[in-house]
């Protein structure tokens, strides 16, 4: 039989298993350390707000009488915090007294920011996350502001994790007036409506103080954060206390405001293309900013720019950037404010005002042509080798043509390969789909196709289905029409319009394609006949196909030539060789310096028909107009003085080469002419050119290579970038 | 002879071939149905002058069905063919001919003519007929390479097509033409390939029928079923 004093010992034991009470988990356990948490949104904060700095002091002395064991005296707290408010060098803001942590490392910085801000906040929460340990904080002391010390994040989500670590921990929350445990279901309410009203206040805070007081500084035509726009540094006007500057209006900045200067006078000069404008100031930069304004280099619109050894690089967008930045011309511009002659302007009025013009001119035109196309066939399968890194090819279906142009807008190069797209599609898809073999694959086609056949079917079916009972339903609703309830007849007609609705839209919705079948024959035609099948299907579908079989197609081109390796998923390759006439597009007249060092060799004093040989693949009109652009001058004539009348004999020639569709340039030398005399004269006789010889197809040759997988393969054949 | 047997022997024993001689698997798909198109008495016409039909209808005669003979038989077989060795280079050097032939065509600089097939055929074809030592040997004299290599006599013949030299294709051709029976061998492959209803594949890349593949083909199938005209219009 049980003594009595046994029943006490199991009854002792039962209640030690009970969930604590809520008392229990509000007494202050004073066997794991506590800590004092401060925090002030501004640094000037500290110096002027006494009581703020007064109740971390009574904090310090709360824990104390909680019976929390310390070996600082008050007054050394008292002149610890007093130090801090008077900016001594040396005053320490985080100190270990007994049980005790006093943190205020977070002094100075908003509740909003995050724990990779705000040190004495992510100490804190990795403490916590060590959960209910020993010598995790049990206690943490707030001043009368409560919960927003910790966190007035915007997302919540700060918030949210500390009151997570808290529970966890089981980690009391002490403010002057009260003890909160997140364990404690009611108090996990408060803690977390606590933290939802620090967040809301924040936001007022700023709507209501700091809003206006940006907005007032805008007003002055002061820096208020916007990007500082290239030319230009701010003024700084002072220190706040916690060593941040004072900001005032931006200032010109020399080295950089004539580099504006430039960029804009080669923007007008370039007629308002920003591409050639980064064409032609290529090796230009903007000097990176000295170690003494290295503080500029977060508040310059240039961080954002692409950026060398020498400075950051101008790209067409910056320039078009600067054709429209009123800030240039002393402008001032911050939401609806405009404020003129605000500060020191760095460019030219009327240089700006002519760049504005071209660019506004130019800028914002819609292009209704973009907004539906069908990519071409290769589209994203092609990659440029002819650079460090491949670069894609992008395919322009609008003009139909392969681009690879990156390092022209970024103003880092010129185009680098320009060309009409069948120069590149019509032996790539020849050559694949002459090794393409789907034949195999006609029963599953067809098994396919039937099936899709009876989807649509069944989904037709179901639409009609839907459909008439949706009408019987709107019949049935209708016939309950004129209710003498008022009520009822509103609900009728609430329902009659939602029934109505959901008609129109089944009505709208696009009927499925339908699928003719045929049958196994014509499938297997399909696909034995893909070659002469190919046109009759839409590019997107091509696409499709190519996309889903071949891996890449890596392309080395130069002048009238391109290599091209088609490198299929399964491995298998192909490498075509494309030639084509060259010199008609205008990337593959580009001249070269060597040819430009030539031209400036001859031009002063050779004859015309010795240029003509010199440069075989121009005309007469581009040799001149290079010599122009290279401020070249004869030393002797280059056309006869006098003019020589057209015979009946050069008439006759003109006519006969004319209409046979001889280039105009063969036709001026022939005659011995100027090519605008010859389509005068052409024009004055009104000799038209044949249709075809109008629009003459460049003539695309190429050779295959393909690789069983047998041919040892030179790796400078096939190169394997990193993709 | 049983009817058709020829065709069956050459359809069961290509893979045989194939994996023997170390061709790749793409090549050729349409094997067997060529071989079916052109049936045993199209074959033994066309190797008639050569003396191939007596030899072949003899063997045909003492073989069993293809069916039943096992792939380590038809393997040895194919591996005790002296020229066996010779296929793979031959018929590389073949392709690279036939596409090189290709670009010049397209390049506008060649016409495919009967000489040229005839010269690429016979080059080819010598190495591996049981009367072919004779032309081989001449053809090696012309060309400037040893019979040994018979791959290198078709890669010569090709640069002097390819460089314009006129001279040793037609002194090729001679050498094709001077001997009767490779002369009437020539003709009826020609006329046989002229007849030929269909152009057999060269490779033929099958890729894996993925579901994606399965929907795009199906699209396209009813692209075309659904008879647009052409539908390469752009934007």
């Amino acid at each position: 039989m049980l003594t009595i004093g046994e029943i006490i010992e199991i009854e002792k034991a039962k209640v030690a298993r009970r969930q604590p009470s809520e008392e229990d988990l509000r007494r202050i356990p004073l066997d794991r350390p506590a800590r004092v948490f401060g925090r002030l949104s501004d640094p000037k904060q500290i110096q002027e707000s006494l009581q703020s700095m007064a109740e971390l002091a009574d904090l310090v002395r709360v824990a104390r009488e909680d019976g929390f064991r310390t070996e600082l005296s008050q007054e050394e707290v008292e002149r610890r915090l007093a130090a801090l408010q008077r900016k001594e060098p040396d005053t320490v803001r985080y100190w270990v007294d007994g049980q005790l942590i006093v943190d205020l490392r977070d002094l100075g910085i908003s509740g909003r920011l995050g724990p990779d801000k705000r040190p004495a906040l992510a100490d804190l929460m990795a403490d916590l996350s060590r959960g209910e340990a020993q010598d995790v904080t049990g206690t943490i002391y707030l001043s009368s502001e409560g919960l927003s010390r910790l966190s007035r994040d915007q997302d919540r989500i700060v918030s949210a994790q500390l009151l997570k670590l808290l529970k966890e921990a089981n980690c009391r929350v002490r403010t002057p007036y009260t003890v909160l445990n997140p364990r404690i279901d009611t108090d996990w309410r408060v803690l977390r409506e606590k933290f939802e009203d620090a967040a809301k206040e924040s936001r007022h805070l700023q709507e209501d103080h700091f809003g206006p007081k940006i907005r007032s500084k805008a007003q002055k035509g002061e820096h208020v954060g916007l990007p500082v726009p290239p030319g230009f540094i701010i003024e700084i006007k002072g220190y706040k206390s916690n060593g941040a500057y004072i900001f005032g209006k931006w200032k010109p900045y020399p080295p950089h405001a004539e580099i504006d200067i430039k960029i804009l006078e080669e923007y007008v000069r370039q007629q308002g293309s920003k591409y050639k404008a980064a064409q032609a100031l290529r090796g230009l930069v903007f000097p990176l900013f000295p170690p003494e304004l290295k503080w500029m280099e977060k508040r310059s619109s240039l961080r954002n720019c692409l950026k060398n050894d020498h400075g950051y690089i101008i790209t067409p967008e910056v320039i078009d950037g600067l054709a429209g930045q009123l800030a240039l011309v002393g402008i001032w511009k911050w939401a609806d404010i405009f404020i003129v002659n605000n500060h020191e302007p760095v460019v030219p009025m009327d240089l700006f005002l002519e760049a504005y013009a071209l660019r506004h001119h130019r800028g914002g035109k819609p292009r209704g042509r973009a907004a539906y196309y069908e990519p071409l066939d290769w589209d994203g399968l092609l990659w440029c080798l002819n650079h460090e890194a491949p670069r894609h090819i992008s395919g322009h279906s609008s003009d139909g043509k392969w681009v690879c142009d990156r390092d022209y807008h970024n103003g880092v190069g010129p185009i680098c390969l320009k060309i009409n797209h069948q120069i590149i599609s019509q032996p790539l898809t020849t050559e694949f789909l002459k090794c393409l073999d789907l034949r195999s694959y006609a029963r599953e086609v067809f098994d396919e196709l039937q099936t899709r056949s009876m989807t649509v079917e069944a989904e037709e079916a179901m639409r009609k289905h839907q459909e008439a009972q949706l009408r019987n339903r709107l019949a049935n609703l209708e016939t309950y029409l004129g209710s003498a309830d008022p009520e009822l007849e509103e609900s009728y007609r609430r329902q009659i319009k939602q029934v109505k609705g959901e008609l129109r839209a089944l009505q709208q919705k696009p009927l499925p394609t339908r699928v003719t079948i045929a049958d196994i024959n014509r499938v297997q035609h399909f696909l034995e006949n893909l070659e002469d099948e190919w046109q009759k299907l839409s590019s997107s579908l091509r696409n499709r196909l190519l996309k889903l079989l071949v891996d890449r197609v890596e392309i080395v081109h130069q002048r009238g030539h391109i290599q091209a390796i088609i490198i299929w998923k399964i491995g298998f390759k192909q490498k075509v060789d494309i030639e084509w006439e060259a010199g008609s597009s205008a990337q593959e007249r580009r001249w070269t310096t060597e040819q430009d060092d030539l031209l400036r060799t001859l031009w002063p004093t050779v004859t015309r028909d010795t240029l003509l040989a010199a440069f075989p693949d121009r005309t007469l009109r581009g040799i001149i107009s290079r010599a122009r652009n290279l401020g070249l001058r004869r030393k002797v004539r280059l056309f006869p003085s006098h003019w020589e009348p057209w015979t009946t004999g050069d008439d006759a020639r003109l006519r006969e080469l004319y209409v046979r569709g001889t280039p105009v340039e063969d036709i001026a030398a022939d005659l011995r002419r100027s090519i605008s005399a010859v389509v005068g004269r052409a024009h004055l006789l009104k000799i038209n050119r044949l249709k075809k010889a109008r629009f003459l197809k460049r003539k695309v040759t190429w050779e295959v290579l393909n690789f069983y997988g047998l041919e040892a393969v030179s790796p400078s054949l096939l190169p394997t970038p990193a993709f | 002879m049983k009817s058709g047997l020829l065709v069956e022997y050459m359809v069961s024993g290509f893979p045989h071939l194939r994996q023997v001689s170390g061709l790749p698997e793409t090549l050729m798909p349409d094997f067997a149905k060529a071989s079916h198109t052109l049936g045993d008495e199209a074959m033994l016409k066309v190797g008639e002058p050569l003396g191939l039909v007596e030899r072949v209808k003899t063997m045909l005669s003492q073989a069993p069905d293809p069916s039943t003979v096992p792939p380590g038989i038809w393997e040895q077989g194919i591996s005790n063919w002296p020229p066996i060795h010779q296929v793979r280079s031959v018929t590389m050097a073949l392709l690279r001919a036939c596409e090189k032939v290709e670009a010049l065509e397209r390049r506008g600089v060649l016409k495919i003519s009967p000489a040229l097939v005839r010269g690429l055929a016979a080059i080819a074809y010598a190495p591996f007929s049981p009367n072919g030592s004779g032309l081989l040997s001449k053809l090696a004299d012309i060309l400037g390479v040893t019979v040994e290599e018979p791959a290198r006599l078709i890669d010569r013949y090709m640069t002097a097509v390819a460089t314009g030299d006129a001279d040793t294709p037609a002194a090729v051709d001679r050498c094709i033409l001077e001997d009767p029976a490779w002369r009437e061998w020539s003709q009826r492959l020609l006329a046989t390939g002229r007849d030929f209803p269909f152009q057999p594949r060269v490779i033929g890349i099958c890729p894996q029928l993925t579901s994606g593949l399965k929907q795009v083909l199906v699209s396209m199938m009813m692209e075309v079923i659904n008879a647009y005209d052409r539908r390469d219009y752009r934007n």
